[in-house]
């Protein structure tokens, strides 16, 4: 029982071993850059899925803001292959961005990284957006509470031009 | 109030502008490439004419010039010349190695028919070495040293000049 035992723990880690030593050449160019698949193979539909989605987050780089799933320059068809080939070997989405941008920079990513400047795209707009706000907010209740000076508490006799036109008018006053 | 505006609009636009001359300023010959500074991405590609295999390694001792060319390429027939002379000129003590750019065999024939090779010429069919290397199109040339280091990247064709630059760089002879 015990070597019958033995001889399928042997059997199966020989397979184990077999299999990496097949797999693992091929996958050697992604594993050098972004460690070991961290994600689970996908196949068929399912990995159809996930390619094309990747494949939409990443630029086309010898196309005007293209990515590689709108391209239909052979570039792009080389780099989609690349993306297909990481989904079915169990590389996560991150992971493939990350192998990209390895090689061509964060230029690659249609979606820049939400870190270092890049934060400026996310926090600019929002900054805009309360200051100008509150900008308006201000104005609009600046001008409420100066309005009834203007108009209702200030008499017409009150007004010193008003009261010098009058007694000129009247002759009271030497112009 | 009409100050006020022109202070805003200052505000907003002197950046812009200190952006866009900063833009105008910068060779656009010179793309950044993540690769500069690192280890360069390891590679196995058959030769064209022999089917011998080259790899990273096999450059490794000296410094290298890894030019990404194509006979659909006008700068690269401006830029091959150059290449030629100087990897007579300087022999064994540079590494020169073409790598073909999404091209065809029997076009890569013509023109190596034409004009002689100025080193080893290496089929990369489905473009991984080329996107590996974060190439966006030809002439691009990689410029390592003794190390296998990437010391710089150069898009467009090279001058005797721009060539000479680079592998001093590179730990090169300088002619």
């Amino acid at each position: 029982m015990k070597t019958t035992l033995s001889l399928i723990i042997a059997g199966l880690s020989f397979s184990v071993l077999a299999s990496s030593a097949v797999e693992l050449p091929e996958l050697e160019e992604f594993v050098g850059v972004v460690g070991s698949p961290a994600g689970v193979p996908l196949e068929d539909e399912k990995a159809d899925e996930e390619v094309s989605r990747i494949s939409s987050l990443i630029r086309c780089p010898v196309c005007q803001g293209l990515s590689l799933e709108d391209s239909p320059s052979p570039m792009a068809g080389q780099m989609r292959d690349v993306v297909d080939e990481m989904v079915r070997s169990g590389f996560t989405e991150d992971q493939i961005l990350r192998y990209f941008e390895a090689s061509y920079g964060e230029f690659v990513l249609l979606e820049p990284r939400a870190r270092g400047i890049n934060l400026l795209v996310w926090v600019a707009p929002l900054l805009a957006l309360v200051i100008g706000g509150g900008l308006i907010l201000w104005r609009r209740f600046s001008s409420q509470s100066e309005a009834p000076d203007n108009g209702s508490t200030r008499q017409p006799d009150d007004d010193p031009y008003l009261v010098r036109a009058r007694a000129l008018g009247e002759g009271e006053v030497d112009a | 109030m009409n100050r006020r505006v022109l202070i805003g609009g200052a505000i907003l636009v002197l950046p812009m502008l200190a952006l866009l001359v900063a833009g105008l300023g910068r060779d656009p010959n010179t793309i950044e490439s993540p690769l500069v500074g690192r280890d360069a991405p390891p590679f196995e590609l058959k030769q064209f004419d022999s089917g011998q295999r080259i790899s990273l390694e096999d450059l490794q001792g000296r410094p290298a010039v890894i030019n990404f060319w194509a006979s659909w390429c006008a700068p690269c027939y401006v830029e091959h010349p150059v290449l030629v002379e100087a990897s007579r000129r300087l022999g064994d003590d540079v590494q020169f190695v073409g790598v073909i750019y999404e091209d065809s065999n029997e076009a890569i024939a013509r023109f190596l028919q034409q004009f002689p090779p100025f080193g080893p010429t290496l089929e990369d069919p489905e473009g991984r070495m080329a996107i590996a290397w974060g190439v966006y199109g030809a002439p691009e040339t990689f410029f390592l040293d003794p190390k296998g280091r990437v010391v710089a990247k150069h898009a467009g064709a090279l001058t005797p000049e721009l060539l000479d630059q680079y592998l001093r760089l590179a730990g090169g002879p300088s002619s």
